[in-house]
């Protein structure tokens, strides 16, 4: 991990409603979050992970402990400016983000707002558009986009603001199989281009893709590690309520049959070339594979 | 065995005859049988959501046919009630139209309407809070805003189940749920389908839950039936699924690259059973 550039520690949290009870949504997490690191947060609905993300940017303030974002307190309302710069948010429905009638001055919005000289705000804009491949569609209206298309438009509206770490709280949620593909791809391209990625998410071959995850429940961090690590504890994450990717289960079953077989497998490719391994095939390979319909 | 819900040929067009015109559904089709759990799968924009909302009357065909138990949809002399007390729709985030304060009025409303007594109100809202795992007793008096998400999407569904029906049509049940709570609702939609005979009809996104849950698939692309069958069948077209924006199941993905390396993969795995008793037979033959 490179330096932190989130340091969350120790932050407690509670919504609090007229005279209900106060419901505790965060009970001491501490998490560092390294320059250009991948990370992905799940856990079941009220695990509290929404609630952390929105400490991320400061959009939500702790109750107690702090969270540094390069260093600046998101409790210090001089800095809070330089905070929502620095943490860009992308929330799961695209038609509550989206505010302009063309594209182009949807990812705009920001940059106009922050008075830049509009030769910088045209750069920021295609630019931006460029990073989520959505340049073709530049003057069309937003709400004739596809949910995949709506949700690129919102992540390129968050970059135009240059920020150092992008978090997308379940921003594949609400999208057909094409869509969270779209934007799969469009977060993993910008991840290589060094942007931070914060992924909250239920789907579990996202979390996969992570470099590192972690999983909270009851608003504590209960397990933490690689992809590989987290994903061996199917045990756990079952009571939990999460799942695992159906390849993961697959390996799973397979291992306790029979010992040599992995237990753990992240993804089909991976699972495939295991079994393929381990079966007659590679013993005595067919001259000529025939032809797989699919 | 004569279906309960058939849709030939259907067509809709959105602002007929305005610049703006879109067409919808260009040809669809679809059959429930009585007791059949059919899913409805297609990327956004294909007219899924179109062809779900003339199940239940709430769009009437331009074009085609839509029968609900023998009633004719098109008739403009029809009575609509009846086919909505057939029909009960359940749209996306049904969690988000609750408007009574508590839990016991907001499932009594549908019953009230239709001038049930009392006591009926009373015996239906209760049943239909049973059966989507909400005890009558903890959660009647319960504020509706102060439940989690799932729970406020099932008291919408017991909503619609106190009316009774006898097909229950879910547009996206599932979506934005955690894996536990999408677990409970695919066993309340299964157990209302054993124990209550109704007929279930749901649009999904997942397919590891279309494969666990349904008997039937249509896929709706541009506007029409592309594909139909068991899932079995429909899995088995992954090229053709690709090509329509849509997925299979990972361990179906997993069938198919296996058959490219030249191993014997059946190619009608669709559930993780399944997977592994294929998987099985492939390492010890």
């Amino acid at each position: 991990m490179g330096e932190p550039l989130i340091v969350v520690e120790d932050v407690r949290f509670e919504y609090r409603g007229r005279g209900a009870e106060p419901i505790r949504a965060l009970d001491g997490i501490s998490l560092a979050i390294g320059a250009g690191e991948r990370l992905a947060i799940v856990g079941q609905n009220g695990s509290g992970k929404s609630t952390l993300a929105k400490h991320l940017n400061g959009l939500l303030l702790p109750g107690s402990g702090r969270v540094l974002v390069a260093g600046m307190d998101t409790r210090d309302p001089a800095r809070r400016r330089d905070v929502r710069q620095t943490v860009g948010m992308v929330f799961q429905n695209p038609d509550n983000q989206l505010v302009a009638t063309v594209v182009e001055e949807d990812v705009a919005f920001g940059p106009e707002n922050l008075g830049l000289p509009s030769d910088e705000i045209r750069r920021r804009v295609d630019e931006s558009l460029d990073r989520v491949e959505l340049s073709h569609l530049r003057l069309r209206p937003p709400h004739l986009l596809s949910g995949g298309q709506k949700q690129r438009v919102a992540i390129a509206g968050v970059l135009a603001m240059r920020p150092r770490v992008l978090v997308l709280d379940e921003s594949t949620a609400l999208l057909d199989p094409l869509g969270r593909a779209e934007v799969r791809a469009a977060v993993r391209r910008l991840h290589s281009e060094g942007t931070t990625v914060v992924q909250i998410t239920h789907f579990m071959e996202e979390a996969v893709e992570a470099e590192r995850i972690v999983v909270l429940s009851g608003g504590q961090i209960v397990l933490e590690g690689s992809p590989r690590e987290v994903f061996r504890e199917a045990e756990l994450l079952r009571e939990l309520r999460l799942d695992v990717p159906q390849v993961a289960a697959l390996a799973k079953r397979i291992s306790r049959r029979r010992p040599d077989f992995p237990s753990i497998l992240l993804d089909v490719e991976e699972a495939a070339e295991a079994i393929v391994e381990r079966s007659a095939v590679s013993r005595q390979r067919p001259a000529d594979a025939p032809n797989a319909d699919c | 065995m004569a279906g309960i819900i058939e849709v030939r040929d259907l067509w809709h067009t959105y602002l007929r005859g305005t610049p703006l015109e879109a067409q919808a559904l260009t040809g669809a089709d679809f059959d429930l049988a009585p007791r059949e759990i059919a899913a409805i799968i297609g990327h956004t924009g294909s007219g899924k959501s179109t062809l779900v909302q003339h199940l239940n009357g709430l769009l009437r065909p331009q074009r085609g046919t839509v029968r609900v138990a023998g009633l004719d949809l098109a008739d403009p002399g029809l009575d609509i009630r009846q086919v909505r007390r057939l029909v009960g729709l359940v749209f996306q985030f049904p969690e988000q139209q609750l408007f009574e304060p508590t839990v016991g009025d907001d499932v009594a409303f549908g019953p009230r309407k239709l001038g049930c007594d009392r006591a009926e109100v009373r015996r239906r809202v209760r049943e239909a809070m049973e059966a989507v795992g909400l005890g009558f007793e903890a959660f009647k008096d319960r504020y509706t805003f102060g439940l989690s998400g799932g729970e406020m999407r099932r008291v919408a569904i017991a909503g619609v189940l106190a009316l009774e029906p006898q097909v229950l049509v879910l547009d996206e049940p599932t979506a934005s749920l955690d894996p536990q709570g999408r677990l409970e609702l695919l066993g309340t939609v299964l157990r209302l389908r054993d124990e209550r005979g109704i007929g279930v009809v749901f649009v999904s996104h997942n397919m590891e839950e279309v494969a666990e849950l349904a008997e039937r698939v249509w896929v709706i692309a541009g506007g029409r039936t592309a594909l139909s069958g068991s899932v079995q069948e429909v899995f088995w077209r992954a090229e053709r699924l690709r090509e329509l924006g849509l997925g299979v199941p990972q361990v179906t993905r997993l069938m198919g690259l296996l058959r490219e390396r030249g191993l014997a993969a059946p190619t009608d795995v669709i559930t993780l059973d399944q997977a592994e008793a294929a998987v099985w037979t492939i390492l010890n033959s």
